[in-house]
């Protein structure tokens, strides 16, 4: 039997991961990937707590499928604009995202 | 009752939005009628919803994953209100665009509709999925315009956007494994019992999802977008952002914070944690906007500046726990004042570098002289964003100063009041470069306005200053509306 | 036991395929290693009894996502024109700080935490039909949103992709 903190552990170093991800990689593809880490481990998350906590409702797995949904229709969306982005510019770093500055 | 019936407000809009793609599809080359469906729609829907509340028919749906209450109505019509100004202010936008118009008032309208399912989502899978049906059309319309910069900035809304909501649902995680439910009034009694026992949790969880929001509304530290994208979107889709997500977002944490975790041990952390948001917002936004040339991006710190304002009416409502009827309709009377003024600046701005061809603030020195009444809108408009009477801008923050100070908040009010002088300094600084006189200049061509910008800034104007004069019916109304929360 | 060993099997993997996803110094590995741990995470999610999620996600991260990405990566030739090294900008330490931290906390507060049902014995099997049943009564607003959000994305995907000249 493995005890849930197992699986909340595994999603934490997931989503940190994913986190140091976010901030540290410059190409957006990359960041991209590394939205998708955290998500997943939101997804952990939910379906770990779905089987352990709430044994008659299972709120969490309908949770984790919407979170699929959303994921699945947000990267669709971002390479669809990185696509565009990179046929004017032929670059998809987002720090040489040329005239915009903080 | 029907629980089709609770959300027919959102889906007559869904279904104009169907309509308008279908009638391009058919009537590629007739695409005249388009935003006038797109305008039927948000008709048919404000008077779903006005009708369900004359029905008095105040109902939960779908097994209380979501309700229709006066809140939700009062947010809804709000919604509407906010999505049909910003159509009109499209139209000439789109026309000159030319292309892909369907497919504009489509997605404009299914990001209302996703504003409106916020209002009304009691259950952190509608709120959450709601939340994406309003975001996913903005960030594509962030990156509607032709230009690299517009679809720039589409990719980092999209991107910031994301990582924000994978921190909401983590937060939402946490919120669901601890008490075991979903549904935001079942998290409360959970959080009325047992609140004590897991204070270090609940606060990581509620810090998770104010970061989620804080992305939506623009607060310190979440902000980092906001003027990149603002000066990057077509101007129409920056008024759309500036005022619906931003409300939007406001009033799903009016629900989420204080229907669901109002325990009187927690209420004090959210009020310290939104207390310091608001002044760092406040402070940070307008000493950035002081030194903004571009006009766009100047709105775009304003607007995190504005976000504080709101933020101090959330840490008031915390603060006085139970007792917060008050800082609530506060909080409800700001969401119209704003949105109300920041309609008029953007759509003012629209038709002004329309004709300028420039973003630029020092183009507008003299504007008072090639169009008067222009120069007017835009100044009444700044002027209540700074809060002079008699506007609506000036009820918006003397009462919710008044919620602040009630709420024992004398130094966040300090902080405001000192933050509004500021913020003066910019505002006022257009209005007097506007209305400087200027012998020689080039925009002094007669400016044509279009029929329709004028007519949606006429409205929002009129509104700042109606409100302005008479402010009571609108009070009243906020406090009904924000009632549904002292009983809960 | 043989549960046990698979278990923190999947879990080694999946943390270190993850790692490689974000350390990586080249985009078309980090896209393989990202396969890898959403595959990993599929798996997991039989050990939990829900093997509907799990071919959800082998389905749709494991087939469309990656695939999406790899296809992106190789029309945006991204391999040949950047130098490996420029993948991680200058902010790597302070994201490495944010991560470390909250990695710090959530394992902190995770663990000092009661769950409530924390109970002993998995439930059965959750079948697609429980699933159904849930999200079709109780959630039927959310899924109502989610086909309007499907369709938005790919109205989406459609401009964004469309060359500028064809409209």
């Amino acid at each position: 039997m493995i005890p849930l903190e197992n699986y909340l552990v595994l999603s934490g170093i997931l989503f940190s991961l994913g986190v140091y991800g976010v901030l540290s990689r410059r190409n957006a593809v990359l960041v991209l990937m590394s939205v998708e880490l955290m998500l997943n481990a939101v997804s952990i998350n939910f379906i770990a707590f779905s089987a352990y906590l709430d044994v008659t409702q299972i709120t969490g797995v309908i949770f984790a499928i919407f979170v699929v949904a959303v994921a699945a229709a947000e990267i669709g969306l971002a390479l669809a604009i990185v696509l565009r982005i990179f046929r004017n510019r032929s670059s998809i770093n987002i720090d040489e995202a040329a005239e915009l500055k903080w | 009752m029907n629980p089709f019936e609770l959300i027919s407000p959102q889906l007559a809009i869904l279904i104009g939005a169907g309509l308008i793609l279908v009638y391009d599809a058919i009537f590629p080359k007739d695409n005249r009628y388009l935003p006038w469906m797109a305008l039927a729609a948000i008709a048919v829907s404000v008077s779903f919803a006005i009708s369900l509340a004359v029905r008095g028919e105040y109902h939960v749906g779908f097994e209380g994953t979501y309700s229709v209450d006066k809140f939700s109505v009062f947010f809804s019509v709000v919604f509407a209100g906010i999505g049909a100004a910003v159509v009109f202010a499209s139209m000439n936008w789109v026309d000159r665009v030319g292309r892909r118009k369907s497919e504009y008032y489509a997605l404009l309208l299914t990001a209302t509709a996703g504003l409106m399912f916020l209002a009304g989502a009691r259950d952190l899978i509608t709120i959450f999925i709601a939340l994406e049906l309003s975001s996913i059309p903005q960030y594509i319309l962030a990156g509607w315009g032709k230009d690299e910069r517009s679809g720039e900035s589409g990719l980092k809304y999209l991107l910031l956007g994301s990582i924000a909501s994978a921190l909401l649902l983590f937060g939402m995680a946490l919120l669901y494994g601890l008490s075991g439910s979903t549904f935001v009034p079942e998290i409360a009694t959970f959080i009325g019992e047992n609140a004590s026992d897991n204070r270090s949790l609940l606060i990581l969880a509620s810090t998770l999802i104010i970061a989620g929001f804080g992305f939506k509304m623009a607060l310190v530290p979440f902000q980092m977008w906001v003027p990149d994208v603002y000066e990057g979107a077509p101007t129409p889709v920056a008024a759309f952002l500036s005022v619906g997500s931003k409300a939007a977002a406001f009033a799903v944490v009016l629900r989420i914070f204080f229907e669901g975790l109002n325990a009187e041990i927690l209420s004090n952390d959210w009020a310290m944690i939104f207390a310091v948001l608001a002044a760092i917002s406040m402070t940070v936004g307008n000493i950035f906007a002081l030194v903004q040339s571009n006009i766009k991006r100047m709105l775009g710190y304003s607007s995190v500046a504005q976000a504080g304002n709101f933020a101090i009416g959330l840490a008031a409502i915390a603060v006085v726990g139970q007792e917060f009827t008050l800082a609530a309709s506060a909080v409800l009377f700001f969401v119209v004042a704003y949105a109300f003024t920041n309609l008029a600046v953007f759509i003012a701005v629209i038709a002004i570098s329309r004709h300028l061809e420039s973003d630029d603030i020092n183009a507008y020195e003299g504007l008072a002289k090639s169009a008067p009444l222009l120069a007017l809108a835009l100044g009444i408009a700044l002027i209540s964003l700074t809060g002079i009477p008699p506007s609506a801008g000036f009820w918006a923050k003397l009462y919710i100063f008044n919620a602040a100070a009630q709420a024992d908040l004398a130094w966040l009010v300090i902080v405001a009041v000192l933050n509004s002088v500021l913020a003066a300094f910019y505002y006022l600084r257009i209005v007097r470069l506007m209305f400087r006189n200027v012998e020689d200049q080039i925009g002094s061509a007669p400016f044509a306005i279009p029929k329709s910008i004028g007519f949606v800034l006429g409205i929002t104007v009129l509104g700042v200053l109606v409100f302005g004069f008479f402010p009571t019916p609108i009070i009243s109304v906020a406090r009904e509306a924000a009632a549904i929360f002292s009983i809960g | 036991m043989i549960t046990e060993i698979l278990w923190w099997f999947f879990a080694i993997a999946i943390v270190g395929t993850a790692a490689g996803v974000v350390f990586s110094r080249s985009v078309v590995h980090a896209a393989i290693f990202l396969i890898l741990s959403l595959a990993g995470v599929g798996g997991l999610y039989i050990f939990l009894t829900v093997e509907f999620v799990a071919l959800v996600q082998f389905l749709i991260y494991g087939g469309a996502v990656t695939v999406l990405i790899l296809l992106a990566l190789m029309m945006t030739r991204l391999d040949a024109t950047g130098a490996p090294d420029k993948l991680t900008g200058p902010q790597a330490p302070f994201g490495a700080l944010v991560g470390i931290t909250l990695l710090l906390t959530l394992v902190g507060v995770s663990l000092a935490t009661a769950w409530p049902g924390d109970v002993d014995d998995l439930p059965t099997n959750i079948t697609i039909e429980q699933i159904g049943d849930v999200m079709f009564t109780s959630y039927g607003a959310p899924f109502i949103i989610a086909s309007a959000l499907l369709l938005v994305a790919f109205i989406g995907a459609i401009v964004f992709a469309k060359q500028e000249d064809e409209v």
